[in-house]
């Protein structure tokens, strides 16, 4: 038993990352097929000739970054409200919307935002993407910020109370910079979750804003292309430094 | 909470002393503005402030855990107060400099809480809500975190800091000893009701209740009447009005003896004297007396 | 007003406004009828929910709880002695922890596609096997239902790993001393102390794993080839090419439905854990 636990995990590594290292490996690879041919960066050149690509990172840089700030400033003041009085409620909500499965929640905006055309005129595009971004992903902020509030000393406060402060006071002086690291880590995170997602964008977008994950699909429905193999791995790389950095401000105190 | 009622005057260091649950903390809180009370007034300087937040009481509390603000610097968590009152700067480094001089904490003005030591950091506590000269300053146990030796020497600076500044104290506290050994005034507090209140040395030598008696030291019941054992004078002679007695046992508490009796009713007494005054031995046959002065008869 | 109520108010009006209402339509429009463009009409109608009880769909549905009961207990299965492993590993705890979650967070897309240039027909094992003679001809790993449950698997296995974790990192080691004081082997201490112990962790991680597998949408497109139809699948199919709104609404809310119902079921233990 003491040897087999060692040697089942770093097995079970191995099943972890093989796919990815594998993707890794054969984006280097001068070849169109599987097999190695010789080291080549021509892919990940490709990728930015490739204007499609480019205008759908931009998409989804942009979508992320503005969904982001907006769900961060909501999801922090909200978990800072829960902290001071429990609304079970809103709590239950905020996991019922994390747990439910996407293509609900895509499904269930779609249908929203086109009822809500028969009277404003609109249609869908990037600000139904960032609107739709927005509330999966207070979830994940509301989340962080609260397990955070979860240990901070509550007479931190009343003694800024006691000397003086409002509440609003004691949240700007006191509480929000004790907690800025965590709220940087779930803006890192809400970044992450938002420039991944593919169902509920593709659901929402309409036709002139496609991000990246869509064109990912497309491509990866069509076969497997190096480009997209040297693509795969420059988000990967992108996204696992957010979530490392992301990682050290959660647990740094 | 049941009727708790008191005044504290001008300058004055009261205490307020009882087992935990007693209901002091609460007392403290709702004088602070954390808590409101469920009927009754409170007045500062005659004027009522129950409905008052904190924020706008005229009153400032130093926290048992001292909750100095981890990001701040000591001179900046000093100012803290200072600066919601929107002073000026100057103004500000002044009285934060002085405040700090007189908590004996000058050349730390730039450390972090977690760069000085617990007796440091009650001391910033101190100095934080008492540059802003508050009507009241309200400690919650400010002394209970400390080791001992450290408490006795901190009583004294505190006792100091209040002759000082003028400023009433209200001191929340479970160690009777402290209560007595700084007040003005005592109250005793238990079970949510005020037991007693008056100076040390009234409701040490006059306890009114069973309760007072007993938590402000020890007592021996005798005939009906509270007697303090180092009240109880022994000798090996009797005299007029004394009661017999056999020794049991003597227990050595390093700066006194106590001597352990029983009378001819079975009841038990200690006395306490010094280590030189007592040789008596195990199964003696002793005489107790006490001045009627030092009885107290409670209900 | 409190602080705290101006604090809530743009969170509670994202979650009614962005959240509930959105259910709201969709469970309106589960009763109306279909609109010859997508979109829905009236009258009213319970056509769609009658709808479901056709076989064919009654057969999709069963499909996806089988294929996510299935990767359910493989992830259960695989993630458990790894959870184990690392709660005992002493200071590089969370490192390791860190390093089974890193792969989770980067992208679920990319991730599926990575199996997809592993298990083609022209991927990455195939090539190696052929190369080494192993094999004459590609083995049909991809666009199959086992390819699905291998893409689900590996597409949850950190959930389940993180709160069997959380609960195993908490279980005292002496515990097993004791058993093994008492006479058991390692594998019978594991069998009859951790497991019991861990069963809170081990409902969460059941939660955390089964209801995603259940909505599953791009695993089983993307690894099944679009021939594994799962109720992910037929819900974004109304939506699209069927045009038939009221019908996929109807779909989502049994879905739904029945994610409320496991929240229910494994809930209130795992709730905890969160």
């Amino acid at each position: 038993m003491k040897r087999f636990l060692p040697v089942y995990a770093c097995a079970a590594y191995l099943f972890l990352y093989l796919p990815l290292l594998a993707l890794g490996a054969f984006s280097f690879n001068d070849s169109k097929i599987a097999v190695w041919h010789g080291f080549t960066f021509d892919w990940y050149g490709n990728v930015f000739r490739n204007s499609a690509l480019v205008e759908g990172m931009l998409n989804s840089l942009l979508i992320a970054v503005v969904a982001t700030l907006f769900a961060t400033l909501i999801g922090t003041l909200a978990a800072y409200a829960l902290w001071q009085k429990r609304l079970p409620w809103l709590t239950g909500s905020l996991y019922l919307s994390l747990l439910s499965p996407e293509i609900v929640t895509g499904v269930s905006l779609l249908v929203f935002f086109q009822w809500m055309f028969r009277f404003l005129k609109l249609q869908l595009g990037m600000h139904t993407v960032i609107l739709a971004h927005i509330s999966f992903s207070l979830a994940y902020v509301v989340i962080v910020i609260l397990a955070r509030l979860r240990t901070f000393d509550r007479s931190l406060e009343e003694a800024a109370n006691d000397l003086g402060a409002t509440d609003w006071q004691a949240f700007r002086y006191v509480t929000a910079p004790l907690l800025l690291p965590g709220i940087v880590a779930a803006a890192l995170l809400c970044f992450t979750v938002s420039f991944d997602d593919y169902v509920i964008t593709s659901l929402v977008a309409g036709v002139n804003s496609e991000t990246l994950p869509m064109i990912i699909y497309a491509m990866a429905r069509k076969g497997v292309s190096p480009e997209v193999n040297a693509l795969s791995v420059m988000i990967t790389v992108g996204l696992g430094v957010l979530v490392l950095v992301s990682g050290r401000l959660e647990s740094k105190r | 909470m049941n009727g708790v009622s008191f005044a504290i005057g001008h300058g004055e260091f009261f205490s307020l002393v009882g087992p935990s649950g007693c209901g002091k903390t609460t007392t403290l809180r709702l004088i602070a503005g954390f808590e409101e009370p469920t009927s009754g007034q409170l007045l500062l300087d005659g004027h009522s402030v129950e409905g008052l937040p904190a924020y706008q009481r005229d009153v400032s509390t130093v926290f048992q855990n001292y909750a100095l603000f981890p990001h701040l610097t000591v001179a900046q968590n000093v100012a803290f107060g200072l600066e919601r009152r929107g002073r000026p700067q100057n103004e500000i480094t002044d009285k934060v400099g002085r405040a700090l001089e007189l908590v004996h904490l000058s050349g730390k003005e730039a450390r972090l809480p977690n760069q000085i030591s617990g007796g440091e950091r009650q001391r910033v506590a101190l100095a934080r809500s008492l540059v802003l000269e508050p009507k009241v300053l309200l400690l919650d146990e400010p002394l209970s975190a400390l080791d001992a030796k450290l408490r006795k020497e901190m009583r004294h600076e505190l006792k100091n800091l209040q002759r000082r500044t003028g400023i009433a104290f209200l001191f929340v506290t479970h160690d009777q000893e402290e209560a007595l050994s700084l007040s003005d005034r005592v109250a005793i507090m238990n079970l949510g009701s005020l037991e007693q209140l008056g100076t040390p040395q009234e409701v040490y030598r006059t306890p009114k209740t069973r309760f007072v008696a007993e938590f402000l030291g020890n007592v021996n019941w005798l005939r009906g009447a509270g007697v303090r054992p180092e009240a109880v004078r022994v000798s090996r002679a009797a005299c007029e009005g004394a009661s017999a007695a056999v020794v049991e046992a003597q227990t050595f508490l390093g700066n006194c003896v106590h001597l352990r009796t029983k009378l001819e009713d079975g009841s038990a007494c200690t006395a306490e004297m010094a280590q030189q005054e007592c040789d008596f031995q195990a199964g003696e046959r002793v005489y107790l007396s006490w001045n009627t002065a030092d009885e107290f008869r409670v209900p | 007003m409190k602080l705290r109520t101006w604090f809530l108010a743009p969170g509670a009006l994202v979650m009614v406004g962005l959240f509930f209402l959105p259910l709201l339509i969709v469970l309106a429009y589960s009763f109306l009828s279909r609109g010859a463009y997508g979109g829905v009409l009236l009258p009213w109608t319970i056509d769609s929910y009658a709808r479901i009880f056709d076989s064919l769909y009654l057969a999709i549905l069963w499909r996806s709880v089988w294929i996510a009961a299935v990767s359910t207990a493989l992830c259960l299965l695989l993630a458990f002695p790894l959870a184990l492993y690392i709660s005992r590993a002493g200071a590089r705890k969370t490192l390791l922890l860190n390093l089974v979650m890193l792969p989770f967070w980067t992208s679920f897309l990319i991730r599926t596609y990575a199996w997809m240039f592993l298990l083609r027909d022209t991927g990455l094992i195939n090539t190696v096997l052929q190369g080494l003679h192993v094999i004459h001809e590609p083995l049909p790993l991809l666009f199959n239902t086992g390819a699905v449950i291998l893409g689900l698997v590996y597409g949850y296995l950190p959930f389940m790993v993180l709160p069997l974790y959380a609960t195993l990192e908490k279980l005292d080691p002496a515990l097993l001393d004791a058993a093994a004081d008492l006479g058991a082997s390692p594998v019978v201490a594991v069998w009859r102390v951790v497991v019991p112990i861990s069963k809170p962790g081990m409902m969460a991680g059941c939660l955390l794993v089964f209801i995603p597998c259940l909505g599953a949408y791009l695993t089983p497109d993307l690894m099944g080839g679009g021939k594994t139809v799962m109720i992910g699948n037929l819900v974004q199919n109304q939506f699209t090419t069927s045009r038939d709104w009221p019908f996929g609404a109807a779909i989502s809310l049994l879905l739904m439905g029945m994610v409320l119902l496991v929240m229910r079921v494994l809930g209130d233990k795992g709730e905890e854990l969160l």
